[in-house]
């Protein structure tokens, strides 16, 4: 009878540890940031290991990849400045910065280069007219020497 | 196969910077050495429009893509020291106009593409040239890209033992047993098209130098 009741009090007893092991969840719905990934040709970046980085902390806020279409979202819960961290396995990467404001909204973003081709015609610029100015300092060099 | 800042430890980039600064002087003394009427224009060209390659990105089988790097071309064409001078302004400008590339990254792979390219590109067109010109360019500009991309993948790929904390990395997360094959394998058909095309494209401008 003795050995019963304890059993019967430890069973007891155990039955409340187990309950510890439970993992239990809620569903809530509201809005996230989410940081959209692509390339400029082929398929989107998707299942990348990224880092999110709350304002001025040193170690990751969250971590995670990025789903099946390239989309990181995340909820910040502090207004400042987020940075969010990816690295692709063939060295592709970027740090983008997302300024929240105090009402939890996005107030700036570090935007990513638009008008690729833009930039690309001023780099295209930049190095004639390098080349240019090179050739112009040679010419008036060799002129200097009486050539 | 530019590396955007933040995947580089401080080591890295700032050995990066070490080796590469003064590289860059010696390059510019060559460079002296070497001006004449001609030169300049040809080499801004040239330069020019394989910085306009680079920005061409091409899809690749297995869903990646690459761009053409070019440095062969124009090592074979003017030689390791101008190669090695105008792709590091190439990569310059990739990163600052562009924000392709890293700046801090500017020295690995000005070292990695921009030198290292270049040496390899000419000594195996020089170790094939008797054989035929043509296919000696054209596996030097391969062998070129090749090398770049292995070099940059073992680079980024030894970063989670450079630069780790309780064993967690802190910037680039894999090894190069992800790296070396992410790649090095898109360029390995990428550079075989450049080898290719740089060869026809040789036999126009040998005369450039």
């Amino acid at each position: 009878m003795g050995r019963t009741l304890f059993i019967v009090i430890l069973g007891t007893g155990l039955l409340g540890t187990a309950s510890a092991h439970d993992l239990q969840y809620s569903v809530q719905h509201g809005e996230a940031v989410v940081v959209d990934l692509r390339f400029p040709y082929g398929p989107q970046p998707v299942y990348e290991p990224y880092e999110i980085y709350g304002p001025e902390e040193a170690g990751p806020r969250q971590v995670g990849r990025s789903d099946a279409q390239g989309r990181i979202p995340f909820l910040p819960d502090e207004a400042g400045r987020w940075r969010v961290e990816v690295a692709t396995e063939d060295g592709h990467g970027l740090q983008a910065e997302v300024q929240v404001s105090e009402a939890g909204e996005v107030s700036g973003v570090t935007a990513p280069r638009e008008n690729r081709w833009v930039m690309a015609g001023a780099g295209l610029g930049y190095l004639l007219g390098l080349a240019g100015l090179l050739y112009g300092w040679q010419q008036r060099r060799l002129s200097a020497r009486g050539r | 196969m530019h590396i955007p800042d933040g995947l580089l430890s401080p080591a890295t980039y700032a050995a990066g910077f070490a080796v590469a600064l003064p590289l860059w002087v010696y390059g510019v003394r060559q460079m002296g050495k070497r001006l004449e009427d001609t030169l300049i224009p040809r080499l801004g060209v040239l330069t020019a429009l394989i910085f306009v390659l680079n920005m061409v990105l091409i899809p690749l089988p297995g869903g990646t893509s690459a761009h053409f790097l070019g440095v062969g071309l124009l090592a074979l064409v003017f030689g390791i020291w101008l190669a090695f001078l105008s792709y590091s302004i190439v990569l310059s400008l990739q990163a600052l106009l562009l924000g392709v590339g890293g700046v801090t990254a500017l020295g690995v792979s000005a070292l990695c593409i921009g030198l290292l390219g270049p040496v390899v590109a000419i000594a195996g067109e020089r170790l094939l040239r008797r054989w035929s010109p043509f296919v000696a360019a054209s596996v030097g500009v391969w062998l070129s890209v090749v090398v770049s991309a292995t070099a940059l993948a073992l680079i980024l790929g030894l970063q989670p033992i450079i630069a780790a904390e309780n064993g967690e990395p802190l910037f680039f997360p894999f090894g190069p047993e992800v790296t070396l094959p992410a790649v090095v394998g898109p360029h390995l058909l990428l550079g075989a098209a450049e080898g290719v095309l740089s060869a026809l494209a040789i036999r126009r401008l040998r005369g450039w130098a």
